[in-house]
């Protein structure tokens, strides 16, 4: 058996595995459409192995008859190849320049108004678990959040900044947000972001959070997450530039 | 019937499931462990799939999850791998689904698992542990408690085995009826050792609030071993310490 870094096409829990709201298209299309950004963005390795359609239909809840349309398309994309025998199966064809156009063409199909809005969304969540979490985090959180200040992973430290606050609901949201922005702001911090800024607000945002201060915690988090933000909008000028 | 007895009648309650679950962990560990008989196995030969759906289909207690999280670079043919199932507590195995969790580092949506405290607390103790209750993004999405064991094969740390149970569940043996004799103005509230309120029939107290300054008056020697048993000023009748 091979590993499936496709798996990380799948959301974590049940909740998540519904996948934010879609709107037009078919199945296929979403499937396609989830499958097809992950790829083109670079996230996923060249040549690695797509999981069985069994489990991509069980994966995302569908058909398996969808699965094998979205596979279709995504072969006609040229994003996947797919070889027959008992070795056979679909793979990764991974962009050439780490996902960077594929980025620019979705950013340019994406409003700036509506982007702005999405970090409005974000911010105002995110800086709420933040708050939150001042008042109910205790000594095991804040370590784990000290863990992940150092680990350079944006995604997981605002999760476990949103389970510090121990609100199951604001953490589902939390999920669902980075199910929706996860690959843009994940791919715009990597090529534009500032890893070291990064770091320091994580810092910043835990230190207030140890000393139980709501306000300072949620500042910090709404400064971090414009930041962030401020990286995907220097990629939109530079997507409009061309 | 005294607040201290209804604590500790609610006390033995709970030891005794947490007895249950310990064991469960016990007997899939060994169960994983025996697959490391012939040095790494491969992740298909964990065979782990029926005993876990066994035990989600308990009657025994309602369960929201179990399975095996391995070591890195343990297997054969995976860094990281995890391999575990998710329940709806009391839909018995309609509600149960594999969980689909990227396992690839450097992948998107890859998490560390290996900084989680129900991961790091067997590793670095190598004893069982009770994490929680946290919210379990990973799993339930709900306030969670997780009861994990080391597997040992050849006394060398191959990962950990757990079982979830939701906070939700405690809580409801607390106030169904019979399971929590409450008179007018009684209340009961369990907190772990750090102080995070785990169930409570009190409406101003509730799951993953945190009850600072919680005293510890020592062992009751009615009380089951790990349990203490405190009043508070405010009028707690009870505040059951789990640690």
């Amino acid at each position: 058996m091979t590993q499936h870094p496709a798996g990380a096409l799948f959301s974590a829990g049940s909740y998540a595995a519904t996948f934010a709201p879609v709107e037009g298209g078919s199945r296929a299309d979403l499937v396609a459409r989830r499958l097809g950004d992950s790829i083109a963005l670079g996230l996923l390795p060249d040549g690695s192995p797509l999981p069985p359609e069994n489990d991509l239909a069980e994966g995302y809840g569908v058909a398996v008859v969808t699965v094998r349309e979205a596979l279709a398309a995504l072969r006609r994309d040229g994003l996947i190849r797919t070889t027959r025998g008992r070795r056979g199966g679909s793979f990764v064809v991974a962009p050439t320049d780490g996902g960077r156009s594929a980025l620019l063409t979705r950013l340019n199909g994406r409003g700036l108004a509506d982007l702005r809005d999405l970090a409005d969304h974000y911010a105002t969540i995110s800086g709420g678990c933040a708050r939150l979490a001042a008042q109910r985090a205790d000594e095991v959180d804040i370590a784990l959040l000290d863990t992940r200040t150092g680990q350079d992973d944006e995604s997981s430290f605002h999760l476990d900044l949103a389970a510090a606050a121990h609100s199951a609901r604001l953490t589902r949201v939390e999920l669902s947000i980075q199910a929706d922005l996860g690959p843009m702001l994940w791919l715009a911090h990597r090529l534009r972001g500032d890893s070291a800024k990064a770091r320091e607000r994580h810092t910043a945002i835990v230190a207030a959070v140890r000393v139980g201060d709501g306000e300072a915690a949620r500042s910090a988090t709404e400064a971090h997450i414009g930041e962030l933000f401020g990286a995907v909008r220097v990629l939109v000028a530079e997507a409009r530039a061309r | 019937m005294t607040g201290l007895d209804r604590g500790t009648t609610v006390a033995r309650q709970l030891d005794s499931q947490i007895g249950w679950i310990f064991a469960r962990a016990g007997e899939l560990a060994q169960a994983v462990a025996d697959r490391f008989e012939n040095g790494p196995p491969r992740r298909a030969a964990l065979g782990i799939e029926e005993r876990v759906m066994r035990l989600l289909g308990s009657h025994e207690l309602p369960l929201a999850g179990s399975g095996f999280v391995a070591a890195p670079g343990v297997l054969r043919d995976a860094e990281y791998w995890l391999e575990w199932w998710t329940a709806v507590p009391g839909e018995g195995l309609d509600g149960v689904r594999r969980l689909t969790q990227p396992t690839s580092p450097g992948t998107l949506g890859f998490r560390d698992y290996t900084v989680l405290p129900w991961y790091a607390g067997p590793r670095d103790t190598g004893r069982g542990c009770l994490t929680g209750p946290y919210v379990d993004y990973l799993c339930t999405d709900q306030h969670t408690l997780t009861f994990t064991r080391p597997v040992l094969a050849d006394g060398a740390f191959v990962g950990v085995v757990g079982l979830d149970v939701l906070a939700e569940t405690v809580e409801r043996q607390l106030t169904a009826p019979g399971g929590m004799p409450a008179g007018p103005g009684d209340v009961l509230v369990i907190v772990n050792a750090g102080g995070r309120v785990i169930a409570s029939t009190d409406p101003m107290l509730v799951t993953g609030d945190l009850m600072r300054g919680v005293r510890l008056d020592g062992g009751d020697p009615a009380l089951p071993d790990g349990w203490s048993l405190t009043t508070t000023k405010s009028g707690y009748v009870g505040v059951l310490v789990l640690h």
